[in-house]
């Protein structure tokens, strides 16, 4: 039988061949023409050991130099190393008490079998393991290769791998649980040169990924009884006499390609027709969420019309939505064109926070990641931070402004504000802008990139107003679509389409600061004109309000007072002293004063001391206090039971 | 009528009489009783007011003039209530309120005990049930309760521990192929079936200590006596006990639920009728366990009342067969024929006639005619009360339902008691003996 390499070369000029124009696209494309630069193309054939969780694979890969220099280089990612002991990410998870034990089972990590150039041959003697990011020799994730000779600007260079892949027991995106397998990062990845230098991180537990736009064109063999999704659109098929058989996927102008197994999978498809044509919805469901199918394309299709709509068309043919295995780990992620969402059996109707917030925060990282492929290494919070504002945006359309999250009889909550909960919990570790791998630990990765980005751009849209800031967001995304902006550019986009020099001073503090914003009511009086005088009654009253600056962010806030006659007195502070008194003189007296009454300033960190009313009311101390006293007798009780 | 001590080497005699409706004179005693479920209940409901005193107080600069306390006031915003848990939990006021609540409630678990231990005294010895009572009665019983619990615990752990061990192994390799609703399935059915083998080791463990209070009758301080007897008491009834626990149980969880229920649909500003509401439940919760309680007493003392009630039958008097065997001490002589008329018999010649002053005894004790009543032997320590212990225990259980005023009338004077030959134990007719 030939090598593998023999096998490869001549298969490799027949895939070009089938790549060719005038195969089925996978996007709607005017005229045909690509979306994106297209700087890279893919050719895998691959083979999956179901009983093993291990793939045998064989890769070329066209590379097209975009850029004005000549590059004497080329570094993959080889992110399922990572999920090797020894590796940086796992050191991280360890360092951030992730609790992955890494037995033998739980350890997955990629081979190449070997590596050659076209026209070079073998240049497996050229490569070697760098860690650009913290030098760790022992992490695999960034594998770098020589090049025999330059490659000039505009040429192109082939190149074709063998890889062997054992797939972990899924504990983060990649790998298996009972028999679902999920085949992401599964392959050699090129980098990307950006701004003329090769932009290849290591695999972080607080990253993701980066990579160029191109072509895919995937075919995988598996056991038959396997269903398969996977990024793009399915070509083809073809069984094969020993029992399995091989699917052909195809996909354009995305920057990944992610598929996932399952034996135990249902179909449930639908359609939704955007400005572009109708998209293929495509959900694979386990057997045991049978009954979560309609409630999934529901909200998919949900989602696709408010991005659709807000944002910009999806032009893509297809989305597939993947319901991972319980317990795997594998949620809730997104890659081009197919999201991993995950549903508990028990989520009732009024319940928002599991299958529906995943699916729209998934599906809204086709726009924020997808097409606008920022650096999620070095920027996460331009895909991650812009995503959860979109999804606060779509989830209070759909379920409620006040009830996104939860809407139950006796208590509620809204996505925004769980949005501003996780910020709360970290706010002042570290600033929006920071790269990745270097905040302080998971918690303010989360809390920071996730919350704290949502509520900056909130409380930005509260100066702004709704509709201009989704304006912003369709110019950011319309523009830089199948692109790799930064955040320099998204900025440049807010103050181009609002014409507005003054939102610097709030953009630094929010974005690029730790500086926390928070103002009080220190105190309010309300006594008559005449206080000298014993035994009067009526006003005219001297009402004083004294607000104090705590935090050091500096944000303009309205002051309002309510009086007992119904009227009301507003001001405006902008905080720049430490403290500022108002006073009036009216005909009642005050009953209460309130910092940012609409409460549109959701970067402030206590809403409790934004308000002072000169009438306390004991009822929500007493109510917290019926239910603690309540705790402690029925666990005395219980604990009296077992003692 | 004679009475004749026995010592324990003499193997009991059995003498069948009926079980009484457990759950019905459970509920009586408990009923009858009822100061004992109100002061634990006052005692658990005093404790955790203290526990929310630091709470209160500590809220009160968050919540008392902020409108922000609106969103908790009324239907609660979990956002709101969660941003105030941020924003305590940076101050040290809720380390403070912790650890109040932990020490309060370890305090409140020790009250507790000693008030179910004077509970069962009372419900045993047939006591009244004034606070005093609960307090001398547990306090007295509180050690040998503390080692029934070791006891109960070290079982309660190698059987629970077992079976935990046993579930978790299949539930791993269930978890490999089932998932979801099926694998939440078995992990419910299979918690269930260990929760009800942690609740008849607490059932075994509540008869023991009814064991142990009426053992301390006969006189007998170990608990050791306790442990096999309520075992064998347990399994001879098994059904008809554990199922009165379950029912007596269930009816206060029931009773419970039903409360929060209501709670639950109240107006969310309604916070004083959510209070009543709450307390009414974890009340009713409370008394579910006290007639638990009852009917571990009334299976206890019915099927295998302490030797006093059993030395003093003559067993002249024919007594219908009955169904159901329990262990008892006695003579086959006497026993023979047992019937609840001739015990009422004994208690109306007891109350006529006078009783010989107790006397301290050093070896067995010898009976001297003509008193009416053997000597019984006088621990230390222990006080002369006013009514028989016997009197009382004939008025607190009817041993069947039957009462004197039902009885057939006897006038002709019973017999003078016969003194035993052997006595290692006497018969009871002093008031209990406290240790």
């Amino acid at each position: 039988m030939p090598s593998l390499q023999l096998r490869l070369l001549a298969v490799f000029p027949l895939m070009c061949v089938l790549s060719a124009p005038g195969q089925v696209s996978a996007v709607y494309s005017p005229e045909g023409k690509p979306l994106s630069q297209r700087v890279v193309a893919y050719w895998i054939e691959a083979s999956l050991n179901t009983e093993a969780k291990t793939l045998d694979a064989t890769e070329s890969i066209e590379y097209r130099n975009s850029s004005s220099q000549p590059i004497t280089s080329i570094p993959f990612h080889l992110y399922l190393n990572a999920f090797r002991p020894q590796s940086t990410f796992s050191m991280e998870s360890l360092r951030d008490s992730f609790g992955i034990s890494y037995g033998k089972e739980e350890q997955g990590s990629i081979d190449i079998k070997s590596i050659s150039i076209e026209g070079y041959g073998d240049v497996s003697k050229s490569t070697r393991f760098v860690a650009p990011d913290d030098g760790n020799q022992e992490d695999h994730t960034v594998m770098e290769v020589a090049l025999p000779k330059p490659v000039a600007p505009g040429e192109a260079i082939r190149l074709q791998l063998a890889f062997h892949d054992k797939f972990p027991l899924a504990v983060a995106r990649s790998g298996y649980k009972r028999d679902f397998i999920m085949g992401a990062q599964w392959f050699p990845k090129v980098g990307v040169l950006w701004h003329e230098q090769w932009n290849c991180h290591q695999y972080h537990v607080n990253t993701e990924f980066f990579a160029d736009f191109g072509t895919y064109n995937v075919n995988l063999t598996l056991p038959q009884r396997y269903i398969v999704g996977a990024s793009g659109i399915q070509t083809g098929e073809q069984i094969n006499s020993d029992g399995t058989s091989t699917l052909s996927f195809r996909g354009e102008d995305i920057h990944d390609f992610a598929w996932a197994a399952s034996p135990h999978f249902q179909v449930a498809d639908d359609v939704f027709v955007n400005s572009l044509g109708p998209v293929k919805l495509h959900a694979l469901v386990l057997a045991t969420n049978a009954d979560k199918r309609k409630r999934y394309l529901a909200t998919l299709k949900q989602s696709m019309q408010k991005f659709d709509e807000w944002y910009g068309p999806y032009p893509y043919k297809q989305i597939t939505l993947i319901d991972p295995e319980p317990d795997s780990e594998i949620g809730g992620m997104e890659y081009p064109t197919l999201i991993t969402a995950g549903a508990d059996w028990w989520e009732p109707s009024w319940y928002h926070d599991g299958m529906d917030q995943t699916t729209i925060h998934e599906f809204g990282h086709q726009y924020w990641y997808g097409m606008v492929a920022s650096n999620e290494f070095e920027e996460p919070w331009l895909d991650e931070g812009i995503n959860s504002y979109s999804e606060n945006k779509v989830m209070g359309s759909l379920f409620g402004q006040n009830t996104s999250h939860v809407n139950g009889r006796t208590f509620y909550s809204s996505d925004e504000e769980a949005q501003r909960l996780s910020y709360l919990r970290h706010p002042d570790e570290d600033p929006i802008v920071r790269a990745g791998w270097k905040f302080a630990n998971s918690f303010s990765y989360g809390s920071i990139v996730y919350g704290k980005t949502a509520i900056a751009l909130t409380t930005l849209q509260s100066v702004l107003g709704e509709p201009m800031l989704r304006q912003v967001l369709r110019t950011y995304f319309l523009r830089y679509r199948f692109q790799h902006p930064t955040g320099s550019d998204f900025f440049a986009t807010v103050e181009e389409v609002t014409g507005r020099k003054d939102l610097e001073p709030y953009l630094v503090q929010a974005f690029q600061g730790t500086d926390v914003l928070d103002y009080s009511v220190d105190s309010l009086t309300s006594d008559p004109v005449d206080w000298w005088k014993n035994g009067r009654a009526g006003g005219p009253y001297h009402t004083s309000v004294m607000l104090r600056r705590k935090g050091t962010f500096l944000f303009p806030v309205k002051l309002e007072v309510a009086f007992a006659d119904g009227s009301k007195q507003q001001a405006v502070w902008g905080g720049e002293d430490r403290w500022a008194r108002f006073s009036w003189d009216t005909p009642s007296r005050a009953k209460y004063a309130r910092v940012d009454p609409d409460r549109n300033v959701l970067l402030d960190t206590n809403f409790f001391n934004n308000s002072y009313s000169l009438q306390p009311d004991s009822t929500a101390r007493f109510k917290l206090t019926n239910y603690w006293v309540f705790a402690q007798q029925l666990l005395a009780q219980w604990l009296s039971f077992l003692v | 009528m004679t009475i004749e001590l026995q010592t324990s080497a003499v193997s009991p005699l059995r003498a069948k009489r009926p079980l009484p409706n457990l759950l019905l004179q459970g509920f009586q005693l408990g009923l009858r009783n009822w100061p004992c479920v109100v002061w634990t209940y006052a005692a658990n409901l005093l404790f955790a007011l203290l526990a929310g005193i630091p709470l209160a107080s500590g809220l009160s600069p968050y919540l008392d003039h902020s409108l922000a306390a609106t969103h908790i006031a009324g239907t609660i915003d979990i956002s709101y209530l969660r941003e105030l848990a941020i924003q305590v939990g940076d101050t040290g006021f809720v380390p403070m309120v912790m650890q109040t609540a932990v020490w309060l409630n370890m305090l409140q678990v020790l009250v507790l005990f000693v008030l179910f231990a004077g509970s069962v005294f009372v419900y045993v010895s047939s006591e009244p049930p004034r606070f005093s009572v609960l307090l001398r009665g547990g306090i007295a019983y509180f050690w040998r309760f503390v080692r029934a619990a070791i006891v109960a615990g070290f079982a309660a752990s190698l059987i629970l521990g077992l079976l935990m061990g046993i579930r978790g192994l299949l539930l791993d390799h269930a978890r490999d192929v089932y998932v979801e609703r099926q694998i939440f399935v078995y992990s419910a059915i299979s918690a269930g079936l260990i929760l009800l083998v942690a609740l008849l080791v607490r059932l075994w463990w509540d008869l023991v200590e009814v064991y142990i209070v009426r053992n301390a009758m006969d006189g007998e301080r170990s608990i050791v006596p306790a442990l096999l007897p309520a075992l064998r008491l347990l399994f001879r009834h098994f059904f008809r006990t554990f199922g009165s626990f379950l029912v007596a149980g269930l009816a206060g969880v029931f009773a419970f639920a039903l409360c929060l229920l209501l709670w639950r649909l109240l107006p969310a500003h309604q916070v004083w009728i959510a209070c009543l509401l709450a307390q009414l439940g974890l009340f009713l919760l409370l008394a579910g366990r006290f007639w638990q309680r009852g009917i571990e007493a009334t299976l206890v003392m019915s099927a295998d009342p302490p030797r006093i009630a059993t030395d003093a039958m003559e067993p002249e008097e024919g007594a219908e067969l009955v169904e159901e065997e329990v262990p008892t001490t006695g003579s086959t002589a006497y026993l023979a024929g047992l019937s609840e008329p001739t015990l009422r018999d004994l208690v109306l010649k007891l109350r006529t006639e006078p009783l010989a002053k107790p006397e301290v005894l050093s070896g067995p004790p010898e009976i001297s005619e003509p008193d009416p009543v053997p000597a019984a032997p006088k621990p230390a320590g222990v006080s002369e009360p006013s009514v028989t212990r016997l009197d009382q225990h004939e008025t607190k259980f009817p041993l069947g339902g039957l009462t004197p005023d039902k009885e057939p009338g006897r006038t002709e004077p019973v017999e003078k008691p016969k003194a035993p030959d052997n006595l290692d134990k006497t018969p009871h007719s002093e008031k209990k003996p406290l240790p």
